[in-house]
C-alpha cells in the first residue's frame, strides 16, 4: 500500500509537470516505482485523423514511441478495446485483450514483443468521440513481476491526472497564443518592447535589430537604458511613471522621448501603459515601449509593389524613387528617360495604383511596409 | 494527525483547484482547519514594503475582524513579524514564535486576538519573497490547547503543494498577462492582423482587423473564415492561407504572399 507521504510526493511531482514537459517523465518514473511496474506512458489518439501520439513515456526504448506514432498506434489492439471504456475506470490489459488473443496479432508480434511491452492497465483521462487520452502502465512479457496496487493508485490519482493534463493543455495553448502574437509583432517595422514587473519580457524583431547595434538604446540588467545618462534617466523615469499609471489604473496616458545615437538621427520612443489586466495577474509594472527609427526605410519592396499593382519593372523603379523623395527631374536623369516618357510612366503608375499624386503614392508604399517588414 | 490516504488526495486536489478559482479557498480552509482541530483559518498576505496586510481568504473569521486586521492590526501582528524571519516552506506554531507570556503583553493580543477569541496559531509559510510573505494560518480559540506536533505535520504535508499551486497559478497568470500585453500592442496598430488556425479558421485578430471585417467591404468573415467579395480573389486568398498554414505546421515551403482585395463597392 502506498503511504500518505509517498502519495503526497507523487502528487507533487505530477503537479510540477504541466508547465515543464521534462517533469512528466519524473512523474511516470515515480509512478512506476510505486506501482512496481517497468514502464508508463501518456498517449493521445485522434481517431478520425489516425494520429496516435506518445506524449510522454518512461521505461522503454525511446524508439518505440516514434514507431507507435508512425504506424503501430493504428493497429493497437488495446486501444480499440480501450475506446469502449469510461473515463476514470482502470482497465487491466489482460482483460482488455487476453494474452492468447493478443499473441496472434501483428501488433504483438512486430511491436509489443520486440520492445517487451505488456499493458498492465490503463486509465482514460479523456474519452470522447475521436479523442482518447490515457495513461498506460506496462509490465513485461518475460518478467512475471506484477504491478502492486496499480488499480488503487489509478483511482487515487485519476482526478489529479485529469487536472494536471488539463492544466498542461492550458499551458500549451497559452504558449501557442504567445508565440503567434509575437510572430505578429515581429512582422511590424516599429520596434516593440513589452515591459513587465521585473523588466523586459519580450522584444520584437525590429526592436532586437535596434538594440543589437548598441547605438543609443541599450539593455542593462533586463531594463531599458540609453547611452547618454540624462536620456537614460528620463527613459527610466517615463517607464516608472507609466508603470505607476498602470498600477493606479489611469488609462491612456503615454509619454514620448528621444534617444540620441552616435551614427544616426535620434530614435523616437513612446512609452504606453497597459491597463485592464485581470486582477489575478495583480502586479504593478506593465508598459509597452514603441520605438521608431526615422532613418529606417519603411516602404514595400519593389517586387511586392510590382506584383500587387501589375507595374512594369521600369514603372516599379520610378515608383520606388518617388517614394524615396526624388523629384521627377532627378528620376528622369537617374533612370535615363525623357521627361515625356517619365510623364507617361507616372500616369500609368497613378492609374494602376489608384493614386493621383506623389504624396498619395508615398503614403501607399509606407502603409504597405507593414506587410513586408518582417520578411525584409 | 497526518490526513489519511483517502482524505489527503482530496485535500491536495482542493489546493490546486483553489489556486485556479479563489472562491474555493474557503472550503479548503474549513477542511484543513477541521482536520487540524482548529477553530478558524485564513490565507494571509503581507506586503511589508507596501505596509499591506491582506486576508485573501478565510474560514470562520468575522469579516469585521478581517477588515480591522487589514486596516491596522496586520501591521502589529507579532506572529507575522517573527514568521518573516523564517524560510519559505517552514511550518511553525504561535508559541515557537512568541511565548504566551510575551504575547499577552502585546497590543495585538489585547486589542485584537483576545477580542476575536484567538489564542493559538499554526502557520505554514507558503511564499516569502523579499518583503512579501504569504501564510496559511490556522487558529484555535482560548478553550483549546496549543497546536501539537501532529497538527503541524498536516501543514508540513500541505505547504509544498500550496507552494506548487501558487507557482503554477503565477506562471499561468504571467503567460496570460504576456499574451494580453502583446494583444494590446497589436491593438494599437492601424494595420489589421489576423491569426489563423491550420484549417484557415480565425484564432484571434487585433482591433484594426476587427473593425475592417465589421465594415464588410471586400473582406469579411463567413463561418469563421476569411472571404472576399470576389470569388476569384477568395480562391487566391484561401489557397495562400492554406499554403501558409502548411508551412506553419512544417509540411510546406510557401513563404505566404501578398494580394489586393477589391472593395465591395468597387466590384
Amino acid at each position: 500500500m502506498i503511504s500518505a507521504k509517498a502519495l503526497s510526493n507523487l502528487l507533487y511531482t505530477l503537479y510540477s509537470a504541466p508547465p515543464r514537459p521534462a517533469a512528466w517523465n519524473d512523474f511516470l518514473r515515480d509512478l512506476c516505482t510505486q506501482a512496481n511496474l517497468s514502464g508508463a506512458a501518456i498517449l493521445e489518439h485522434d481517431v478520425e485523423r489516425e494520429h496516435h501520439n506518445v506524449q510522454y513515456s518512461y521505461g522503454s526504448d525511446s524508439e518505440w514511441a516514434g514507431l507507435y506514432k508512425e504506424y503501430y498506434g493504428q493497429i493497437d489492439e488495446y486501444k480499440e478495446r480501450f475506446l469502449r471504456t469510461q473515463e476514470g475506470v482502470f482497465a487491466l490489459g489482460d482483460e482488455l485483450c487476453p494474452p492468447s488473443k493478443m499473441k496472434v496479432t501483428e501488433f504483438y508480434n512486430d511491436f509489443l514483443q520486440k520492445y517487451d511491452i505488456r499493458l498492465y492497465g490503463a486509465i482514460a483521462t479523456v474519452n470522447r468521440p475521436n479523442h482518447l487520452e490515457h495513461i498506460s502502465l506496462y509490465s513485461s512479457w518475460k518478467n512475471k513481476r506484477r504491478g502492486a496496487h496499480a488499480r488503487e493508485l489509478g483511482a487515487l490519482l485519476f482526478p489529479h491526472l485529469k487536472n494536471a493534463l488539463d492544466l498542461r493543455r492550458k499551458f500549451v495553448d497559452i504558449a501557442a497564443v504567445n508565440s503567434s502574437l509575437m510572430a505578429g509583432l515581429d512582422l511590424l517595422p516599429q520596434g516593440i518592447i513589452l515591459i513587465g514587473q521585473a523588466g523586459i519580457i519580450a522584444v520584437n524583431r525590429a526592436a532586437e535589430q535596434i538594440l543589437r547595434v548598441h547605438d543609443g538604446l541599450l539593455i542593462v540588467g533586463n531594463h531599458l537604458a540609453a547611452d547618454i545618462p540624462s536620456e537614460s534617466h528620463r527613459l527610466q523615469n517615463l517607464i516608472a511613471k507609466v508603470n505607476q499609471t498602470a498600477w493606479l489604473d489611469l488609462s491612456s496616458l503615454s509619454e514620448v522621448t528621444l534617444v540620441s545615437r552616435r551614427s544616426a538621427a535620434p530614435l523616437q520612443v513612446l512609452v504606453v501603459p497597459v491597463v485592464d489586466f485581470p486582477a489575478d495577474a495583480g502586479r504593478p509594472g506593465r508598459a509597452i515601449v514603441l520605438i521608431n527609427d526615422p532613418q529606417k526605410q519603411v516602404r514595400a519592396p519593389a517586387n511586392v509593389f510590382r506584383t500587387l499593382f501589375g507595374l512594369t519593372p521600369a514603372e516599379s523603379r520610378v515608383a520606388m524613387l518617388l517614394a524615396d523623395g526624388y523629384a521627377p527631374g532627378e528620376i528622369a536623369e537617374t533612370v535615363g528617360v525623357s521627361r515625356n516618357t517619365l510623364k507617361s510612366q507616372l500616369a500609368s503608375i497613378y492609374r494602376k495604383t489608384e493614386t493621383r499624386r506623389q504624396s498619395q503614392l508615398v503614403r501607399l508604399l509606407l502603409r504597405m511596409a507593414v506587410l513586408t517588414a518582417g520578411r525584409s | 494527525m497526518v490526513p489519511s490516504k483517502q482524505v489527503l488526495p482530496d485535500l491536495i486536489g482542493r489546493i490546486y483547484d483553489a489556486a485556479a478559482d479563489p472562491s474555493l479557498w474557503e472550503p479548503f480552509l474549513e477542511q484543513v482547519s477541521k482536520i487540524s482541530r482548529g477553530t478558524s483559518a485564513a490565507l494571509v498576505m503581507h506586503h511589508l514594503g507596501h505596509k499591506m496586510h491582506t486576508i485573501s481568504a478565510s474560514w470562520n473569521i468575522d469579516p469585521k475582524a478581517s477588515l480591522l486586521y487589514q486596516q491596522y492590526y496586520g501591521s502589529i501582528d507579532v506572529w507575522a513579524m517573527r514568521a518573516h524571519g523564517k524560510p519559505a516552506g517552514c511550518v511553525c506554531s504561535s508559541e515557537s514564535l512568541c511565548s504566551p507570556q510575551e504575547l499577552r503583553g502585546t497590543e495585538f493580543f489585547n486589542d485584537f486576538l483576545a477580542w476575536n477569541n484567538v489564542a493559538h496559531g499554526t502557520f505554514g509559510l507558503v511564499e516569502k519573497n523579499g518583503s512579501h510573505l504569504a501564510s496559511l494560518s490556522i487558529y484555535r480559540d482560548s478553550s483549546s490547547k496549543e497546536f501539537e506536533v501532529a497538527a503541524l505535520d498536516t501543514l508540513n504535508f500541505l505547504i509544498p503543494h500550496m507552494q506548487r499551486a501558487f507557482k503554477l497559478h503565477f506562471q499561468f497568470s504571467e503567460l496570460k498577462a504576456r499574451a494580453e500585453r502583446t494583444e494590446t500592442a497589436l491593438d494599437m496598430l492601424s494595420t489589421g492582423v489576423i491569426f489563423l488556425g491550420d484549417k484557415g479558421e480565425i484564432v484571434l485578430m487585433n482591433r484594426s482587423a476587427d473593425e475592417l471585417l465589421r465594415r464588410k467591404d471586400g473582406l469579411r468573415l463567413e463561418h469563421g473564415k476569411l472571404i472576399t467579395s470576389l470569388c476569384s480573389e477568395s480562391a487566391v486568398l484561401q489557397s495562400m492561407i492554406a499554403a501558409a498554414a502548411q508551412t506553419g505546421s512544417g509540411k510546406g515551403l510557401s513563404a505566404g504572399g501578398t494580394m489586393l482585395i477589391t472593395g465591395a463597392g468597387t466590384e
